[in-house]
């Protein structure tokens, strides 16, 4: 058996298509971008390049204009709402419907829409939403006599970032729903029975069987909000772009704009390996996290 | 994994039966009025092979533009004019047409710049984006292929921004202007003249205030659409003359009439002209919120005018007027924010110069017309004579042209002319005004610091 | 299965609740469809959120005729397609063999392959290209196929790995008793197990591929390879644009996606009644 699993030739058939994609779509651009990140370029292939060294990194941090580091708190505090709302939203979605629910495929494909929909319809339906002169939020406040509460939700800086992600979870509740309820499906049923016969209470079967047995997939979406969290940017393109103020700026927002708008490659490619190197640390802290407790069959 | 297979298989036949629909669907479309361009026209069908054994082989050039949508007078002049034209006039250049979407455009545009990919020819803006190109040594030079004839048809100085250390590297074909749009319907209504002076301004926006009405539409998420009423008030009170020097680095910002301009900016915040949404709003939503007829006010080029003019875009099709924006009782009253920034430039590393080049004259010459004839923008060419073509036209174009053509000057929009980090800086700065979050003092120095700063200023 | 232990009025209220999240998880679908039948008076104030006063189906009309969309959703259903099928082979192997075979750089390769989760798009879009261009292939299927593979595997083999890991290793000693060989352990065994898996991951592919406009509009240009979201992007106007009929376009390229969902979610409820091996 021991045998069976080492067999290298096998590993690499296995690894190597892979590997081979990787190296020329994603490792040599990569690299690509690691070099970017030590000249100081206008983005003309033309053009000059200079070699800086470090600079550009340093200037991440010391260049205000930039509003990067202002913009990796904003995504920090995004992860945090997406681990401490969007996940726990989402696992009690899939336990509600994963079993003995009626019309669990309809609640299934219904949760999972606002995934489908592309990021700029959803863009124009919540600036509709938050607008100040006819959108249905103000009515609402309105509505029930919370006058003084009405604003332009997008453009008042002081709600912005909270009217913004609240989109953002709001969103991808139905993505990490569906990664757990698929693992939920290969739990075997008689686990299921078998507690029921031991007189198991709802809550005990989803905190003693479902939730200890998905938690492969439980990390999986940790790993994925916090990557994704890093990374967001199609929302905030289409809400805010970044603004009012660069009150929503978020890493990528700024990266963006940096590398298109200004064309000043290398400090926008820094950025882009900062994000790398947050993301990758992040990630490792996950697996150690999960590795502690991981559960063997 | 077969029912997966399976699935995707079905998948792919349901896109496939769309598919089918669509072609079927493209078929009538020969019967639709003139405003819809033929589906498939010859231009946007990719290279065929080219014929065997035809005398010379035919050369292929490749041409990026923006112009993707129907409602475009630069489309349409595109599809119906001048592209087929050229084709029936030059049966040994093929043209491979390919249209991209304004803000996709950029991405491309810059990606293929830094990749060194860009086309034989291309679409784009003077100044600054070219002044880069062409300092890159990526532009060919024109000014060998520019015989007499053709530069008999260019309008002086219309080819400025394309013009660097005397070399000419892009060719222009129209000029936009800014103009006040007025709604006549809302002036009416509420007892409010049209606005010739700045001071009549502050009362019109007090009027409409008073009325419960939002005075100016500003989508100043586009923070450039804010920096116009700046730009214009800095001619207003310094001139065109003077801030193209500033502009050009020969001059510092932090000048008396640029402090005053970003000041007239905070009195308008102050008097209420824009929007409590204006932070949230882009150009797109806001013009056609103006189209529906909500706002009395709006600074914008004279592209807004085609939709203006288009019923099933407007609801106020007749009801505006198009106005340069108010006087300030100085001498530089009649001047204008615009200018030719929109050109065609040719790949320095084209196989095919002569025929690239061929093809940037010959649709610079035609393009500005055949498009304005549609109601588009002003053409940039000294044979041009409006009175040839003003039968029919909408008459917001021919106000907005004849203003244009009588100004003593002009400055372009300072996003499209300075360098990338002043740019930056102007444009934030542009939000921070209408938030009150500065003073015009700052404004001012703020912008002469980073032009200092980044090696721009020559004085 | 009976329910002797739900209470009728916890109950009541589970549906009740379940039942108003799909009121507004589906509100987004309903707003695109009417938005689709709207002009641009009823969508700026109007009527936002209404039903439309007229239905317009012009708008769609207008859509059939204008471009090429039969030939820009052919061209996003093969490039779709292609890139699911690819990077689902490729992805399954390559999580195969860091999940259950022994090899010392496992969890390294797992890292590395998940490294390509981590990067921003923006920041490779120019190496991209200049690859894609020196390789010939810009304005071909592949230019988005094969980055849309590349970009698709990291999730892919994590999930995979994932539940990989959760297979009991029984099965594979006796299948490795029975003489069966490894490669025949991955297609006769291992593959059908994570079925719910692969279908969770394609949903996933396929809305990344078919949604992606930057990569699709930077390397390809021209009817012959556009994608139905550039193409429909492209409907939007420099000056001025009817969103009515933007929306019609955005409706009909979300069509086949809800269809695809639909059909492959069904794949992965199935599974329970199929699926279950272990325990």
């Amino acid at each position: 058996m021991e045998k069976f699993l080492r067999n290298k030739k096998a590993i690499a058939v296995f690894s190597v298509p892979a590997l081979l994609i990787y190296i020329g779509m994603i490792f040599i651009p990569i690299g690509f971008a690691i070099y970017y990140s030590f000249i100081e370029w206008n983005g003309r292939a033309g053009a000059e390049r200079t070699f800086i060294g470090l600079e550009n990194f340093v200037e991440l941090f010391t260049n205000k204009m930039d509003y990067f580091v202002p913009a990796l708190a904003n995504a920090g505090i995004l992860a945090l709402l997406s681990l401490l709302i969007q996940l726990p939203v989402a696992l009690l979605l899939a336990l509600a419907i994963a079993r003995k629910t009626k019309g669990e495929g309809f609640f299934r494909s219904v949760y999972f829409i606002p995934v489908i929909i592309s990021t700029a319809v959803l863009g124009q339906l919540w600036q509709k939403i938050y607008h100040a002169q006819y959108g249905v939020l103000n009515d609402i406040l309105r509505a029930i006599g919370l006058e003084s509460w009405t604003r332009g939700w997008l453009a008042d800086p002081k709600v912005v970032l909270g009217a913004v992600f609240f989109v953002m979870i709001w969103q991808y509740i139905g993505y990490h729903m569906l990664l757990m309820y698929s693992q939920m499906k290969t739990i075997p049923r008689s686990l299921y029975e078998a507690a029921e016969i031991d007189g198991a209470s709802g809550f005990q079967v989803a905190t003693r069987i479902t939730i200890p047995l998905i938690k492969p997939m439980i990390k999986v979406c940790v790993t994925f909000s916090i990557i994704g969290c890093m990374k967001t940017f199609d929302l905030v393109w289409v809400l805010t772009k970044g603004g009012p103020f660069h009150t929503t700026e978020v890493p990528t927002t700024v990266m963006f704009d940096t590398i298109m708008s200004q064309h000043r490659y290398g400090a926008g490619s820094a950025m882009a390996i900062f994000i790398m190197l947050v993301c990758l640390v992040l990630t490792l802290l996950i697996m150690k996290f999960f590795k502690a407790e991981d559960y063997e069959y | 994994m077969k029912k997966v297979l399976r699935t995707l298989a079905l998948a792919t036949v349901v896109a496939l039966l769309f598919a089918i629909l669509g072609a079927c669907g493209g078929t009538p479309a020969s019967s639709t009025p003139a405003a819809d361009p033929p589906a498939d026209t010859p231009a946007s069908t990719p290279a065929a092979d080219p014929p065997a054994d035809d005398g010379a082989a035919p050369v292929e050039i490749t041409v990026w533009d923006i112009w993707t949508a129907p409602l475009d007078n630069n489309s349409t002049a595109w599809l119906e004019t001048v592209i087929p034209e050229f084709e029936a006039e030059h049966p040994n250049i093929i043209v491979n047409r390919e249209s991209t979407e304004n803000e996709a455009y950029k991405t491309k545009f810059d990606a293929a710049q830094a990749a060194g990919t860009l086309p034989d020819v291309f679409f784009g803006w003077g100044p600054a984006s070219a002044r880069e190109l062409a300092n890159a040594n990526m532009l060919l030079e024109l000014d060998s292929y520019l015989d007499s004839d053709y530069m008999s048809t260019v309008q002086p100085g219309s080819l400025d921004n394309f013009t660097f250390n005397g070399k000419t590297y892009g060719l222009t074909f129209a000029n936009w202007a800014a103009a006040l749009y007025c709604n006549t319907e809302l002036f009416e209504a509420n007892n409010v003249a049209i606005p010739t002076t700045y001071d009549e301004l502050l009362a019109a926006i007090d009027a409409f205030n008073a009325a419960g009405i939002v005075p100016i539409a500003l989508p100043a998420q586009d923070a450039w659409t804010i920096a116009f009423f700046q730009h214009i008030m800095a001619i207003r009170y310094t001139g065109a003359a003077n801030v193209n020097a500033m502009l050009n680095g020969e001059k510092s910002f932090n000048d008396p009439g640029i402090v005053q301009s970003a000041q007239a900016l905070l009195d308008l915040v102050a008097a209420g002209a824009f929007d409590p949404n204006a932070l949230a709003s882009n150009e797109a939503d806001i013009s056609t919120r103006f189209r529906m007829g909500e706002f009395p006010m709006y600074f914008l080029g004279d592209w807004l005018v085609s939709g203006l003019e288009d019923p099933e875009q407007s609801s106020i099709v007749g009801k505006v007027q198009a106005i340069n924006f108010p006087a300030v009782g100085g001498e530089f009253d009649d001047q204008i924010l615009g200018g030719a920034t929109d050109g065609f430039m040719v790949n320095a590393n084209t196989a095919n110069p002569d025929a690239a080049v061929e093809f940037v004259k010959w649709v610079t010459a035609r393009l500005p017309q055949a498009s304005f004839a549609l109601g588009g923008t002003i053409p940039t060419r000294s044979n041009f004579n409006m009175a040839d073509y003003s039968e029919g036209l909408p008459a917001l174009s021919v106000g907005i042209a004849e203003y244009a053509a009588n100004a003593s000057g002009a400055t372009l929009a300072w996003d499209t002319f300075l360098p990338e980090e002043p740019k930056a800086l102007m444009l934030d700065m542009m939000q921070q005004l209408v938030g009150q979050q500065i003073t015009a003092e700052d404004f001012a120095a703020n912008l002469a610091q980073i032009i200092e700063d980044t090696g721009y200023a020559q004085y | 299965m009976e329910r002797r232990r739900n209470h009728p009025v916890r109950s009541f209220f589970k549906y009740l609740v379940l039942i108003f999240v799909a009121v507004v998880q589906l509100f987004p679908l309903y707003w695109l469809f009417t938005f689709s039948l709207k002009n641009n008076a009823e969508i700026f104030g109007g009527n936002t959120m209404g039903i439309p006063q007229v239905f317009r189906w012009e708008n769609y009309q207008f859509v059939f005729q204008n471009g090429n969309i039969g030939l820009y959703l052919q061209n996003s259903a093969i490039i779709t397609a292609a890139s699911i099928l690819v990077s689902t082979v490729f992805a399954t192997m390559a999580a195969y063999a860091i999940a259950r075979m022994k090899w010392k750089l496992s969890n390294a390769a797992l890292l590395a392959f998940l490294g390509g989760m981590m990067i921003p798009l923006h920041a490779v879009l120019v190496p991209l290209l200049i690859i894609l261009n020196n390789t010939g292939l810009t304005n071909t299927y592949w230019s988005l196929i094969l980055p849309y593979t590349a970009f698709a595997m990291p999730m892919a083999i994590y999930i995979f790995v994932g539940f990989f890991k959760t297979i009991p290793k029984e099965l594979e000693e006796a299948a490795c008793i029975e003489g069966c060989s490894i490669y025949g352990v991955f297609t006769r065994i291992m593959i059908p197990l994570i079925r719910p898996a692969i279908a969770t991951v394609a949903v996933f592919t396929y809305l990344a591929c078919w949604n992606e406009l930057m990569f699709a509009t930077s390397f390809n240009g021209g009817d012959a390879t556009m994608t139905i979201t550039v193409g429909v992007n492209a409907m939007a106007g420099r000056y001025a644009t009817e969103w009515g009929r933007v929306g019609a376009g955005l409706t009909i390229a979300t069509l086949p996606t809800l269809i695809i969902y639909i059909l492959l979610s069904k794949q992965i409820q199935k599974s329970f009644t199929t699926g279950a091996v272990k325990g």
